[in-house]
C-alpha cells in the first residue's frame, strides 16, 4: 500500500466526521452511501451494500494508478467497518472486493482505464449473481422440505424466507414455527410475511424453544455471518435453538449464501468482533436486562451444533465450509 | 536451574567414553545441554559453536577427498579405541558407579538419567556401543543383556509389540553409536545423532533445525566425486548414511522427515551445469531461506497472532510440557502488558515444563506449576488451554507428549478452547488410528525407578518376569474433535484443514477457474474421502 500518496485514515483532518473517506483524491461518504442503499431495497443484504459502495467509492475518486486505487479500497472498507457497530458480514464483502482486486490488479497494470471499466462491471456482476445465488439457496432448500416437515424458526433472514416461500410455491405442505425473537420482533415479521404467503405459522414465545422444539420437524436458521471454523453469527437466540435442537436430535439447517463467509476465527463467543454488552454487573440506572440499541445482540453458534449449511453450491458439512474459507485464503 | 543441575554429572557419566571418541567434542556439548533446550533460535548459534568446534580433530575435511577420508577416520577410530581401552578403569567405571548408589531423591527427578540407562524398551545403543570395549556384564549384572529386543518380544501385546519391532528394524542390525556409525556419516551429523539420543537437542523444531545447520556444514565439505554430478551423488547413498544414522539415534519425527523430503528434491534440482561451488552455496542460500521461511519466520508469525489475539486481559492459561513456540507467545503477550495467569502442567517424560516454569517466572509472569493428574481440579477457571505439537496428522489429530490427550479432553468437556500452536512444517500427509504406531518408547524409569526395583519396591526385580512389561510411551494422539483452533503461519485453521495447507504448499501456483476442492471427513478413523465438489456452478463471482 502506497501510505505516502494518501494519507492514513488515523490523521485525519480535524472535524472529521465517522464514515467518510478523505483523501487528496476527494472525499466520499461512504457510508452514507452504504446505509442509503440498504434503505433503498430491504431484500438486499449488508455484503452486498458493501461491495457497491466500494464500486461506488471507486467511480467517485480520481484513482490514477492501481496503487492509488487499491489503497482508496484499503481506506474505504477500514472506514466502513469502523463506522457500523456490527461489522462481520460487511467484513465478508469488502475481503471479496479486496481480494478480487488484488488479484486482478496484475493482470493489465498498462491499460488502467480498461482496468477500473472492468473493475466496475464486474462489480455490478457480483451484485446481480448475489441476488440469484439467494434463489439458488432456495431451490437447493425446496429438497429438505420433505413429508409435512414442521420448520422451526428464529429470526428474520431472507435466505430462510426465500427457500420456505419457494418451497410453498413449489405446492409443498409444511407448518412453521416461529419465535417471537425478542426486542426485535423479527420474529413477528417472519409470521407475518409467511402467513401472507398462505402458510400456517404458530408464533411462540422466545422462552418456549425447548417446549416446542418436541414439535419441530427440523430447525432452520439463516446467519449475518459465517467464519472460518464453520461457526455463525446471527441474531441473539440461535445458540438457544441449536443447543435444544440438538438436546432432542433435530437436525440444525443454516440457510445462507457463500458471499457471507468470512475469515474470521474466534474460539469462543466472546471473541467475536462486534462490541456488544451483554453481561454487565450492576450497571447504573437499569433494572432490567442490558438495552439493546442499534443494531440486537448477535449470537455465536459452535459448527458442532450445525448439521449442515444450505448453500448456492449445494448441502455443505461444517467441515466443508471451513475448507472453503481455508482454500479460498491460502489461494488469495 | 534443574535441568542444568542433574544433567551436569550425569551428561559425564554418559559421555565419559563419548568424550573419547569426541575429543573436542565436550565443551560443545556441555554448552549445548543448557541451551538447546530453550528455543529452536538459540540453538543457532550454539550449535554452529558446537559444530564449529567438532571439526577441529579433522580440521582438514573439507579439503580430502571421500576415500582419504574414511582412510583417515578409520585411522583416528583406531587410535580412540586404544585411547579408550587404556582408559576404561579409571573413565568408564568411575562415573559408572555413582548411578547405583545414588539418592531415590536424585534419581526422582530423573531428568538426567533419560538414556544413559539401557533400558529394555528403549535400546539407547549409545551406552552398548561406548561401552562396547569392555563386557557389558561387568558393571550392571545383566542388565544390558535385557535390552537385547529378541528378549522382550513376547512380552509385549499387539501393536506395540509392532511398535518394538518396527523401532528396531529402523535403528538397523547395529544399533545407535558413534562407532557403529557408517564412515561416511558426516562429523555434525555424528554430533547431531548423539544430541538426539542424549535428549540433549529435544523438540521437534529443534531437531529439524539442528538438522537443516548439519546439513549445510556438510554440503560445504561435500565434495563431489569425479565423473557424478552434486544432483545425483548427494541424494543418494551418501545422503541415506546420514539418515539411517540419525534414524537409529531416534525415531524420525514428522518435521525432519518434512525437511529431509524437502532437501532431497531441492538437491535433485539442482541443474548439472552449475559448477560445484555454485552448487554449494545455491544449497546453502536456499536451506537459509528454509530455516528463515519454515521455522524462524513461522514461528514470530505464531507468536504474533497468537499474543496479540488469542491471550487476553485477564486470561487464566493452561499449557502442558513445553513449547518454544507457546513459551515465545506467552512472553511476547506478557511484554504486551497482557495481565494473564498461565498454569504450567508437566510431562513426568522429560520435565520439560519445568523449563517454561524457571523463563516464565525469571520473566515475571503469573504462574503456577501443577501435577498432570490434578488438571480436572484447575480446570474450572482456566480460559484457554495452549499446546504445543509434535506433529499435526492430515485427519486433524494431533501427536504431542504424551498426557496432552487428557488436557485436551478434559477441556473439551467443559467448553474451554483448546488451542494448538503449531507450525506448517509439522503437517503431516499421514495418519495414524489409535496412538501406537508411530509412537516412541521412553524410558520406563518413570515408572519403576531402577533403584526402587533393585531395592525390592513393588516393581523389584520386574525385569526378569517373563509375564511383565513396562511401556511408557513418549507421545499419544489427541483426536481433532477435541481441538478447536490450529495457529500456524498461515493463519488460524481448523484441525482438519492442514491437508489444505500442505495442498497449497506443494503447487507452487495457486489454481484458478471452476476449481474444486476436496475435504476430510474426519469421522472415519481409518479412511479419508476425498470428495470433489464441482464449483462451477455460481461459486466463483468474477
Amino acid at each position: 500500500m502506497s501510505r505516502q500518496t494518501i494519507p492514513n485514515p488515523s490523521d485525519k483532518h480535524s472535524g472529521s466526521k465517522p464514515g467518510i473517506v478523505y483523501s487528496e483524491m476527494g472525499e466520499f461518504d461512504i457510508l452514507g452511501h452504504y446505509s442509503r442503499l440498504l434503505e433503498e431495497d430491504p431484500s438486499k443484504s449488508m455484503p452486498i451494500a458493501a461491495i457497491e459502495s466500494l464500486c461506488a467509492l471507486c467511480d467517485g475518486i480520481e484513482a490514477n494508478t492501481i496503487h492509488e486505487l487499491l489503497s482508496t479500497i484499503q481506506i474505504g472498507s477500514d472506514t466502513l467497518k469502523e463506522a457500523v457497530p456490527n461489522a462481520i458480514s460487511l467484513t465478508a464483502g469488502c475481503d471479496l472486493f479486496t481480494k478480487f482486486i488484488t488479484r486482478h490488479s496484475h493482470d493489465d497494470p498498462r491499460d488502467f482505464d480498461t482496468f477500473k471499466r472492468k473493475l466496475q462491471s464486474n462489480g455490478h456482476l457480483f451484485a446481480q449473481r448475489a441476488r440469484k445465488a439467494r434463489s439458488i439457496v432456495a431451490e437447493n432448500g425446496l429438497k429438505m422440505v420433505m413429508n409435512n416437515p414442521v420448520i422451526f424458526v428464529h429470526g428474520y433472514s431472507r435466505c430462510v424466507m426465500a427457500v420456505l416461500l419457494n418451497a410453498r410455491e413449489e405446492g409443498r405442505q409444511f407448518k412453521v414455527i416461529c419465535t417471537e425473537t425478542r426486542p426485535s420482533c423479527q420474529g413477528l415479521r417472519t409470521a407475518k410475511e409467511l402467513r401472507a404467503a398462505g402458510i400456517s405459522v404458530a408464533v411462540i414465545d422466545d422462552n418456549a424453544v425447548t417446549y416446542a422444539m418436541n414439535k419441530a420437524t427440523f430447525a432452520l436458521v439463516g446467519a449475518e455471518g459465517t467464519l472460518t471454523d464453520a461457526s455463525i453469527i446471527n441474531v441473539m437466540g440461535t445458540q438457544n435453538v441449536a443447543l435444544a435442537a440438538r438436546n432432542i436430535d433435530r437436525p440444525f439447517y443454516v440457510a445462507t449464501e457463500t458471499h457471507k463467509f468470512v475469515d474470521m476465527f474466534p474460539v469462543d463467543q466472546y471473541m467475536i468482533p462486534v462490541k456488544q454488552n451483554v453481561i454487565v454487573f450492576d450497571p447504573e440506572g437499569v433494572e432490567g436486562a442490558m438495552s439493546q440499541e442499534g443494531l440486537a445482540f448477535v449470537d455465536y453458534v459452535d459448527p458442532k451444533y450445525i448439521t449442515s449449511f444450505v448453500t448456492e453450491i449445494g448441502l455443505m458439512s461444517p467441515t466443508m465450509v471451513g475448507d472453503k474459507i481455508i482454500t479460498t485464503r491460502l489461494e488469495g | 536451574m534443574s535441568g542444568e543441575n542433574s544433567r551436569g554429572p550425569t551428561a559425564d557419566t554418559a559421555m565419559g567414553t563419548a568424550i573419547k571418541a569426541f575429543s573436542t567434542a565436550r565443551t560443545p556439548l556441555a554448552v549445548n545441554s543448557g541451551a538447546e533446550r530453550k528455543t529452536p533460535e538459540e540453538t543457532l548459534p550454539s550449535s554452529t559453536s558446537g559444530s564449529t568446534k567438532t571439526p577441529s580433530a579433522t580440521p582438514e575435511t573439507g579439503k580430502l577427498s571421500a576415500k582419504e577420508l574414511k582412510e583417515k577416520k578409520k585411522r583416528e577410530k583406531a587410535e580412540r579405541r586404544q585411547q579408550a581401552k587404556s582408559d576404561t578403569p579409571a573413565a568408564a567405571a568411575a562415573p559408572q558407579r555413582p548411578q547405583k548408589p545414588q539418592p531415590p531423591k536424585k534419581e526422582a527427578q530423573g531428568k538426567g538419567k533419560r538414556g544413559i540407562q539401557p533400558t529394555a524398551a528403549h535400546d539407547s545403543g549409545i551406552v552398548k556401543t561406548i561401552y562396547s570395549q569392555q563386557p557389558s556384564k561387568v558393571h550392571t549384572g545383566g542388565r544390558e543383556q535385557e535390552a537385547v529386543p529378541g528378549a522382550r518380544d513376547k512380552d509385549l501385546p499387539g501393536l506395540m509389540r509392532e511398535l518394538e519391532i518396527e523401532q528396531h528394524e529402523k535403528k538397523k542390525k547395529p544399533g545407535f553409536g558413534i562407532n557403529n556409525a557408517h564412515p561416511d556419516v558426516h562429523p555434525a551429523i555424528l554430533t547431531l545423532g548423539v544430541q538426539m539420543n542424549q535428549f540433549i537437542l529435544v523438540g521437534s523444531s529443534a531437531r529439524c533445525l539442528g538438522f537443516m545447520l548439519a546439513m549445510k556444514r556438510l554440503i560445504n565439505d561435500y565434495e563431489c566425486p569425479a565423473g557424478a554430478t552434486i544432483s545425483r551423488h548427494l541424494p543418494g547413498h551418501y545422503f541415506s548414511r546420514q539418515i539411517d544414522y540419525l534414524i537409529s539415534a531416534r525415531p524420525m519425527s514428522t518435521a525432519l522427515g518434512n525437511s529431509i523430503r524437502w532437501l532431497k528434491t531441492e538437491i535433485a534440482a539442482v541443474s548439472p551445469e552449475l559448477s560445484e561451488e555454485a552448487a554449494k552455496k545455491l544449497l546453502c542460500e536456499k536451506i537459509d531461506v528454509f530455516i528463515r521461511e519454515r521455522i524462524t519466520a513461522a514461528s514470530e508469525v505464531i507468536v504474533n497472532t497468537t499474543a496479540a489475539r488469542y491471550i487476553n486481559e485477564g486470561d487464566t492459561i493452561l499449557t502442558f510440557s513445553k513449547s518454544s513456540v507457546i513459551e515465545k507467545s506467552l512472553l511476547e503477550a506478557h511484554s504486551r502488558g497482557t495481565n494473564f495467569k498461565v498454569l504450567v502442567a508437566d510431562s513426568s517424560h522429560l520435565f520439560e515444563g519445568k523449563n517454561l516454569l524457571a523463563t516464565l517466572v525469571r520473566a515475571g509472569v503469573d504462574v503456577e506449576y501443577i501435577k498432570t493428574t490434578f488438571v480436572d481440579h484447575y480446570m474450572g477457571g482456566v480460559t484457554r488451554v495452549l499446546l504445543g505439537a509434535h506433529s499435526l496428522q492430515a485427519n486433524g489429530s494431533l501427536h504431542s507428549r504424551a498426557g496432552c490427550s487428557k488436557i485436551a479432553r478434559s477441556a473439551s468437556q467443559k467448553g474451554i478452547p483448546v488451542i494448538i500452536c503449531c507450525e506448517s512444517i509439522k503437517f503431516s500427509e499421514k495418519f495414524t488410528s489409535g496412538g501406537i504406531i508411530g509412537n516412541e518408547f521412553g524410558d520406563t524409569d518413570i515408572i519403576a525407578p531402577d533403584n526402587n526395583c533393585d531395592n525390592g519396591g513393588i516393581f523389584g526385580g520386574w525385569r526378569n518376569q517373563p509375564t511383565t512389561s513396562l511401556s511408557s510411551f513418549m507421545f499419544d494422539t489427541t483426536p481433532a474433535e477435541y481441538i478447536k483452533a490450529v495457529i500456524s503461519e498461515h493463519g488460524t485453521l481448523g484441525p482438519t484443514n492442514c491437508p489444505n495447507v500442505l495442498r497449497a504448499n506443494s503447487s507452487s501456483t495457486p489454481q484458478r477457474g471452476p476449481f474444486t476442492y476436496s475435504f476430510l471427513f474426519n469421522h472415519h478413523p481409518l479412511y479419508s474421502y476425498h470428495i470433489r465438489v464441482d464449483s462451477s456452478r455460481g461459486l466463483d463471482y468474477f
